[in-house]
Formats: C-alpha cells, sequence, structure tokens
C-alpha cells in the first residue's frame, strides 16, 4: 500500500515559486500525466500541447492545491484532463486514428496482481476493484469515456451498440461504482 | 420539475457530477453544469468527489515520454512569471488599485474626449491581464478609422518570440488571429480589413500569445497557452 503523498511537498514549493521542486515534479509525473492527455487527444502533437498548457496551468495554481481535500497526482490530472477534454470538445471532428490507436485498457485491471500494483495508492486499488465489480459493458464503457475522451456516440460505434444502450451502461456503470466505493 | 429543483435532487446531480468528470456530459449540458459547479457549492462538492474517485485511474497508465520541447516550452514561459509567494502589499490588492485607477484613466481618456468630439470614437476597449491578475496591455478599437490600438504597460520579457493577438469569440471558441505586435515600441497600430472587423465584431475577449519566432509565418491557432487575457468592453 502507498498511501503517502510524494508530491504534494513538490506542489507546495511551486507555490512559493520553486522552480527546481517544479522541474522535480514535471520530471517524475510527466510520464503519467503525458499517459494520459495522449488516450485522449491521440495525436502527440496536441497531447503535448495539452500537457505543456496543463503544467503551466500546475505552476499558476499549485497554491490552491489542498493536500488535505485531493492527492496531488489526481490533482494534477484533473487539471490535464479537463484541458484535454476541452480542446477535444472544441474539434469539429475527431483525428481519424482514434479507433487504430485504441489498444484496450488491460492496464486498468484490477487483476493484474499485486506485483503490478505495486506503488498503486489504496485509493486507486479501490477503484479498480469496483470497477472490476460492474457488468462487463458498464466497465468498458465508463473505462472508454474515461481514458479516450468517448463520447457516447464513439463508444456506440466502436462497441457496436445502440447509443441508448451506451448511455445506460453508463449511467449504470456509474452509479454502481458510486455504492461501491461508498 | 423546475430546474432548479432538478438540480437538487441528489441523485440526478450525483450522477451528472460522474459523467461530467467522466466527459460523457457534453454540449450545452456541460455548459450548464460548469455554470452550476460555480454557483452551487453542493455540485462543486460532489465534482470534487468524483474527480477524487476516477482522477486516481491515471497511476495505473504506463508511461508515454513527451518530446524534450514541452518542457523547454514551459520553462520558458514560467520565467516570464514572477514568484508565487508575493510581497503583502501586493497581496493585499495592489493590482486591484492599479486596474481600478487605470479603469478610470481608461473612461477619462476615452469616453471625455469622445463626448467632446476630439478624438474618434473608440468601439470597444479590453485590459489584457497576466496570469496574475497584472494588467499588461489595452487594446481599443477604433473602426472608423479601420484602426485597432494596442499598447503595451509593460514591455514581456518574451524576447525571441512574436507577441501575436487574438481575438476570443467565445471561451473555449478557436481564437481569431488578429496581428502580431511591435516589440521596438509600446504601441502597435494594427489596420484591419472590413472582413477582419466583421469577424471580430462583438467577440467575448481579446487574448496575446507568443509564438515561435525565426522567420516563420505564425500559424492560424495557436500554439502555446495565451500568455495575457482581457474581457473586451463594448462601448456602441
Amino acid at each position: 500500500m502507498s498511501d503517502k503523498d510524494p508530491y504534494a511537498e513538490l506542489l507546495r514549493l511551486c507555490a512559493q515559486g520553486d522552480e527546481k521542486a517544479f522541474a522535480s515534479l514535471y520530471q517524475q509525473t510527466t510520464g503519467k500525466l503525458f499517459a494520459v492527455s495522449l488516450r485522449i487527444m491521440q495525436t502527440r502533437q496536441s497531447a503535448e500541447e495539452v500537457l505543456q498548457e496543463g503544467y503551466i496551468k500546475i505552476w499558476e495554481k499549485a497554491g490552491t492545491f489542498d493536500s488535505g481535500k485531493a492527492r496531488a497526482m489526481t490533482w494534477m490530472t484533473t487539471i490535464i484532463r479537463n484541458r484535454a477534454l476541452d480542446v477535444l470538445r472544441s474539434y469539429k471532428s475527431r483525428p481519424v486514428e482514434v479507433e487504430a490507436q485504441f489498444e484496450g485498457m488491460d492496464f486498468a485491471a484490477a487483476e493484474s496482481g499485486p506485483d503490478k500494483l505495486t506503488g498503486i495508492s489504496l485509493e486507486t486499488r479501490q477503484v479498480l476493484e469496483c470497477l472490476n465489480e460492474l457488468k462487463e459493458k458498464q466497465r468498458q464503457s465508463v473505462l472508454m469515456a474515461y481514458y479516450y475522451g468517448q463520447t457516447h456516440e464513439e463508444i456506440s460505434r466502436q462497441l457496436e451498440a445502440p447509443l441508448g444502450t451506451v448511455k445506460a451502461w453508463v449511467r449504470r456503470g456509474v452509479e454502481r461504482l458510486r455504492k461501491c466505493l461508498e | 420539475m423546475s430546474r432548479v429543483k432538478r438540480y437538487q435532487n441528489p441523485e440526478l446531480y450525483e450522477r451528472l457530477a460522474a459523467e461530467y468528470v467522466l466527459g460523457t456530459l457534453q454540449g450545452a449540458a456541460r455548459k450548464r453544469f460548469e455554470r452550476l459547479i460555480n454557483e452551487r457549492p453542493y455540485i462543486r462538492y460532489a465534482v470534487d468527489i468524483w474527480e477524487g474517485r476516477l482522477n486516481t485511474l491515471s497511476e495505473v497508465l504506463p508511461e508515454e515520454k513527451p518530446g524534450a520541447h514541452v518542457w523547454n516550452n514551459i520553462r520558458q514561459q514560467i520565467a516570464h512569471q514572477s514568484p508565487r509567494e508575493k510581497p503583502l502589499w501586493e497581496r493585499l490588492g495592489f493590482w486591484q488599485l492599479a486596474t481600478g485607477l487605470l479603469s478610470v484613466l481608461l473612461v477619462t481618456a476615452i469616453l471625455l474626449p469622445r463626448q467632446t468630439g476630439l478624438m474618434p470614437t473608440p468601439n470597444f476597449v479590453a485590459v489584457l491581464e497576466s496570469s496574475e491578475d497584472k494588467p499588461m496591455i489595452v487594446t481599443t478599437g477604433m473602426r472608423d478609422l479601420g484602426m485597432l490600438d494596442v499598447r503595451l504597460l509593460e514591455m514581456p520579457k518574451a524576447k525571441n518570440q512574436q507577441w501575436v493577438l487574438w481575438a476570443i469569440p467565445k471561451e473555449g471558441m478557436e481564437p481569431i488571429q488578429v496581428g502580431t505586435l511591435r516589440q521596438d515600441s509600446m504601441q502597435t497600430r494594427l489596420h484591419l480589413t472590413e472582413a477582419k472587423w466583421k469577424q471580430i465584431h462583438g467577440v467575448e475577449m481579446f487574448a496575446v500569445s507568443f509564438e515561435p519566432n525565426g522567420g516563420k509565418a505564425v500559424q492560424q491557432q495557436p500554439t502555446g497557452p495565451m500568455m495575457y487575457k482581457g474581457k473586451c468592453l463594448d462601448f456602441i
């Protein structure tokens, strides 16, 4: 179990204008946060733009981070994901590569085994375990929306299921997830 | 059920909060919900809870490496910003005071001569501020002259980049390129075509980004974040 928050202190230093702390934070977190951006944006260039804007916002808003409310990585992920989703929704159509690069979501499998879950926080383990309790299609729809920023329509096309059914999968999926996590 | 009452239903706003964080809440519904997040603390709280739940999932992603230029750009951009911890006098609202004074000066400079007919009528004005709410640029549009007057209140430190002015029709919409600012003067006068005036008519805000130099033409869309932004105040 990994309960301590390794990046909270770096964020606190960033809030004081410590550029070295920011460099260290970037170095340690960029791999995960770029992965978040890349899955949603699908092209390296746009994912890098989102990452760049996101880190500048992290630097600017570091003073508003409250370690009592969220883990640092969760807070930073929120900034990057929100920026990625905003940019994505401003596009008239999505880059064509999206389906070709859709490589599944095995990384989010709770049954990955204890060795693979080393260094994963307790919170994340709980979410993975609860996701595992969803019905297969509910879980798949929720993860496609989360990791790839896919809309109901896109999920409907990809899973070859009616739109109404996909909306119900997502709705019931988050409902079950909430009950499990409460 | 009225819309106000609907959003007081915990089951509904909990679900909307989850779908907002997930990203499946879209279009007008997403915008409406974003307004509610700012207006109603219990909805903000529900969103915080879902962000805390779902955004932990980044931890399990296999890492990806961005290009080295990303960090170089970030480093360059934060170098233009002053340290986070501000002196007491500044935290006490120096810039609010400065902005207030600036507004008075603007009203005096723009509206007064306008009434006495000494100067062309400005159609709009926008004070562009840095991310620290520091006023950096004043943009005044004078359509009668076909001219946009851009005055720097402080010279940006980004010497090796082009300073490009954009008009943003609405938050979240694609910016419209207006022109490039001079670096050898605190004032730039941009002469706009009639088509460009129509394009920027009624925009919500103006913004400036720093774009790569080296003789390259400026891209149709900004390559980096907006460094200065300001709402546009229409006079006519």
